[in-house]
């Protein structure tokens, strides 16, 4: 059956786009989860396709042999996606990358291959820039973007979603159809459209194969930090942002006391006392931006900030905005990380917080790991970071470590009525799907995949719930 | 580093892939993840662990590697400062132990086997992994009268005087993977002690021969004209032995460079003047490591012009527009960035940067070219066509650089000079 398999998706891709020795296998089915891969993961095949009709080919293929197929962008999901679930062909969607930018048209198009930087890059030249800012930008695709519809650590409530400037999609179906969804022009359908059932769907529906975009001018921005005495004083201030209609921010971070303390010394920084608030206040003009961040400001200090400044030099914000990336860094450095995503009702927040930090003690798999929590808290969103401090920990201890992460923090997100807002990890919380939304919306779901899969071939697993 | 050590630091690869569109294996030619650094790495660390014994596909993935670090700076902005290249290396090493036990079958494996033990035999017989018959490197200096004894000598270590043959040798090496078959290659390779080719069996381009003579003269000249006279070792000219070190090949390697150092030792030599930055590499970072109360004095020829820019910046001027290309060795591995340009701008040449400059650099492709000439090519074909964005004429100052590079100046209507050459044109306006 093997031999079968490699000879006829040779002929759809060309056998220099096929690959079947094990190393290639296995490290196209690796991801970012710090466990290894297992024999059930890993693809019989993986395929290079260039273009919407080999992705058709090798769906329809699958469909007649009943192989399932696992659509990979960058591979840098952080809750599994990235993951086969099952053994299966693998598209590899990187050489589907052709950029158009049409400004006489107020569009953009992209393969779902190319590079997020690819495309902000080629905006640039136009002016313009891309609504998602992921922090796997230099390897991200926009295909995977759109797939799990993340504006990353962007507050959705001031610019969106990358979905809001989605006109329209090139699908091809897990039957193997290739459709065209959405419209040309810049004004996005009212009524019943499919664009909005493949933004977001993880793949559980469609192969996004192509990306068109409204163009956005390029914002001015102005940086902004704060320092507050407890963490307390940050999730009150998003909470009261909301409550009093302050203008969100872009980008609104924070770092708690010890996420701080690492952070701001890994970059170089003194030691902030207490915790720290980093924002980006955006506009499309230089005296909108400076009024807002006069605004801004004037806001974060009324709510108690200890100080609250605009940081003009660059060298100082790089250091500042990357202190945040490089508690991350560290922590995965000392050991085994579980990190979630915890999105309340904002006037929640701050339960949500405590309580997520109350897990710390409540964990079977792990006795007291560390914890630390900073993100995007402006959106909002809790990176609630769990860790184990040393790498030496089994494959089983570290997999069962990492679901009860998930399963404890899922709850909460149940509780107080989020949904994520990040990562796709559809895969490992079918049970927060059922928890939240109930039996019957699970079944819709499963209907729904039913009627466009029938074979189930496409990201076989993501929504069976798997680890 | 032991296997387990490997291994162990392998482990600490975060997966983020954020490092594979730095390898101009794989972003220059549109390759799959297998060809890019974190597929190497993923690759190596699952073999170690049991996963599969080494293959050739393996092989393939860990020698196409170009040792030029550029993903080590990714991999520090992401926050695991991987060493990669020292990681191929030592992978390397653990591979060609299997390799040259004959451990591994499959076609990549007999070619790698043959041509490793052709490069260690050819090292050990007659100094350098060439194997010619007839020393070849001698000739630039006899022209010029360099002096042969001194104790600072200027150390060519035979680059600049090999990179003329390169091509055809390795247009062999690609002849002989489509043509034997693996058992024929296997029995070769238990018969053959090297290369063992003639010069006059080799056709070489006379003008690269002259050109990379001329290279070495600029260089020369150059550095008496600040006062410096240094000798050469003529016959006893030795290599440094960076094709073992990039290889992995660590006993030949400890072998070999205690072989040169006794040799330096011998001729009471106190200083070298490197003219290539694999040379100097070796000798500033890697002898030291390995050779235990190494004393001898290692500078390079840019480093000496550029501390003497006083003097420089009153030479004739050469006039003209080049756009730079850094060597990685030099700029990664040895952080020499301003000193060329400074060099360079002395000489009265308006200096462009292009897009991937300095630390951040892109590969000319050379440091594969003994085993996968076809890849090294096109990775060189794309260097120059982002180079050549912002200018068509190129300088840089490495031999693998300039001969890699410079093969298809002709191809691409472009060109390539090495700074050496640029240094003759001063003295004798020719060029």
């Amino acid at each position: 059956m093997l031999e079968e398999l490699v000879n006829d998706v040779s002929k759809i891709v060309g056998s220099e786009n096929a690959y079947f020795d094990l190393p290639t296998r296995i490290l196209y089915a690796q991801d970012p989860m710090p466990y290894d891969v297992e024999e059930r993961n890993i693809p019989y095949v993986v395929v290079r396709p260039a273009n919407a009709e080999e992705v058709s080919k090798v769906l329809k293929y699958a469909n007649e042999k009943k192989v399932p197929v696992h659509v990979h962008g960058a591979g840098t999901s952080l809750g599994g996606l990235a993951r086969p679930k099952t053994n299966c062909i693998l598209i590899d969607m990187r050489r589907l990358n052709e950029i158009k930018v049409y400004p006489e048209r107020g569009y953009f198009e992209a393969g779902a291959g190319a590079r997020v930087w690819e495309v902000r890059r080629a905006l640039a030249e136009h002016s313009c820039m891309l609504p998602a800012f992921p922090g796997s930008e230099r390897i991200a695709t926009i295909g995977g973007i759109v797939a799990t519809n993340t504006s990353a650590h962007a507050v959705d409530a001031a610019l969106g979603k990358p979905g809001d400037f989605v006109l329209g999609l090139e699908v091809v179906l897990p039957t193997g159809e290739v459709i065209e969804t959405g419209t040309e022009s810049t004004r996005r359908p009212a009524g019943v459209e499919l664009t909005k059932l493949f933004v977001g769907c993880e793949g559980i529906f469609g192969v996004i194969t192509k990306v068109r975009m409204r163009l956005i001018p390029n914002i001015r921005t102005r940086n902004i930090v704060a320092y507050f005495d407890r963490v307390d004083g940050i999730l009150d201030t998003v909470m009261d942002m909301y409550r009093k209609g302050v203008l969100p921010p872009l980008f609104f971070e924070f770092l708690d006391e010890s996420a701080a303390k690492i952070g701001f010394e890994a970059v170089g920084l003194s030691e902030p006392k207490g915790s720290v608030c980093i924002a980006t206040v955006h506009d499309w003009t230089e005296k909108g931006v400076d009024e807002k961040a006069i605004k801004f400001l004037k806001f974060l200090r009324e709510e108690g900030a200890r100080e609250a400044r605009e940081v003009v030099d660059e060298v100082e914000w790089k250091k500042i905005w990357g202190s945040r990336a490089e508690v991350g860094n560290y922590l995965n450095r000392k050991g085994v990380l579980a990190g979630v995503e915890i999105t309340p009702r904002v006037d929640f927040l701050k339960d949500a917080y405590y309580e997520t930090k109350s897990l710390k003690g409540r964990f079977k798999s792990y006795k007291n790991p560390e914890f630390y929590s900073f993100g995007h808290v402006g959106a909002p969103t809790l990176h609630a970071e769990f860790l184990i401090p040393t790498k030496d920990v089994p494959n089983e201890v570290k997999k069962r470590f990492i679901m009860e992460v998930r399963i404890k923090t899922e709850e909460i997100n149940a509780k107080y009525r989020g949904c994520g807002g990040e990562w796709g990890i559809t895969a490992q919380r079918i049970d927060f799907i059922k928890k939240r939304y109930g039996d019957a919306y699970y079944e819709l779901l499963k209907k729904l995949k039913s009627t466009l899969d029938p074979n189930n071939i496409l990201n076989r697993g993501n929504l069976e719930g798997w680890w | 580093m032991s296997r387990e050590e490997l291994l162990r630091v392998l482990d600490r690869c975060q997966k983020c892939r954020f490092c594979i569109d730095q390898c101009p294996v794989y972003s220059y030619i549109d390759n799959a993840e297998y060809l890019a650094p974190y597929g190497r790495i993923q690759s190596m660390r699952y073999m170690l662990k049991g996963s599969y014994t080494v293959n050739d596909n393996l092989l393939y993935y860990i020698y196409t590697c170009l040792i030029c670090a550029g993903c080590e700076i990714v991999c520090r902005e992401a926050g695991e400062s991987l060493e990669v290249s020292k990681l191929i290396r030592r992978s390397r090493t653990i591979l060609s132990d299997a390799l040259l036990r004959g451990e591994v079958e499959g076609t990549e494996s007999s070619v790698l086997s043959y041509l490793l033990s052709s490069i260690v035999n050819n090292i050990r017989r007659v100094g350098d992994p060439l194997g010619l018959d007839k020393p070849y490197w001698l000739n630039w200096a006899l022209s010029i009268n360099v002096p042969k004894k001194g104790s600072t000598i200027i150390l060519t270590s035979r680059m600049y005087q090999m990179a003329p043959y390169l091509p055809q040798i390795t247009k062999l090496v690609d002849q002989a993977r489509g043509m034997v078959s693996s058992k024929l290659l296997r029995k070769i390779i238990t018969k053959a002690s090297g290369l063992g080719l003639k010069i006059s069996e080799l056709r070489l381009k006379r003008e690269i021969v002259n050109r990379s003579e001329r290279i070495l003269q600029g260089i020369y000249l150059s550095l008496t004209k600040l006062g410096l006279n240094p000798s050469f070792l003529y016959e006893d000219e030795p290599y440094s032995g960076a094709l073992l070190y990039d290889l992995g090949l660590d006993d030949p390697l400890v072998e070999h460079s205690k072989k040169v150092y006794r040799l330096l030792k011998e001729r009471d030599v106190k200083t070298v003047i490197t003219v290539d930055p694999h040379t100097f590499f070796m000798l500033k970072q890697v002898y030291p490591s390995i050779i235990d109360g190494f004393d001898i004095e290692v500078r390079h020829y840019i480093e000496v012009l550029s501390s003497n820019i006083d003097v420089i910046s009153k030479w004739n001027k050469l006039g003209g527009r080049y756009v730079i290309h850094d060597p990685c060795t030099m700029a990664r591995d040895l952080g020499v960035i301003e000193e060329p340009r400074k060099v360079i701008e002395g000489l009265g040449i308006d200096l462009v940067e292009p897009e991937d400059k300095g630390i951040e650099t892109k590969c000319c492709g050379g440091p594969i070219e003994y085993a996968y000439p076809k890849l090294s090519k096109k990775i060189a074909l794309e260097r120059l066509k982002r180079l050549s964005k912002f200018h068509s004429k190129i300088v840089s100052y490495c031999p693998i650089c300039w001969i890699n590079l410079g093969s298809y100046e002709e191809e691409l209507n472009l060109e390539v000079r090495d700074l050496g050459e640029l240094l003759y044109e001063v003295f004798f306006k020719t060029k």
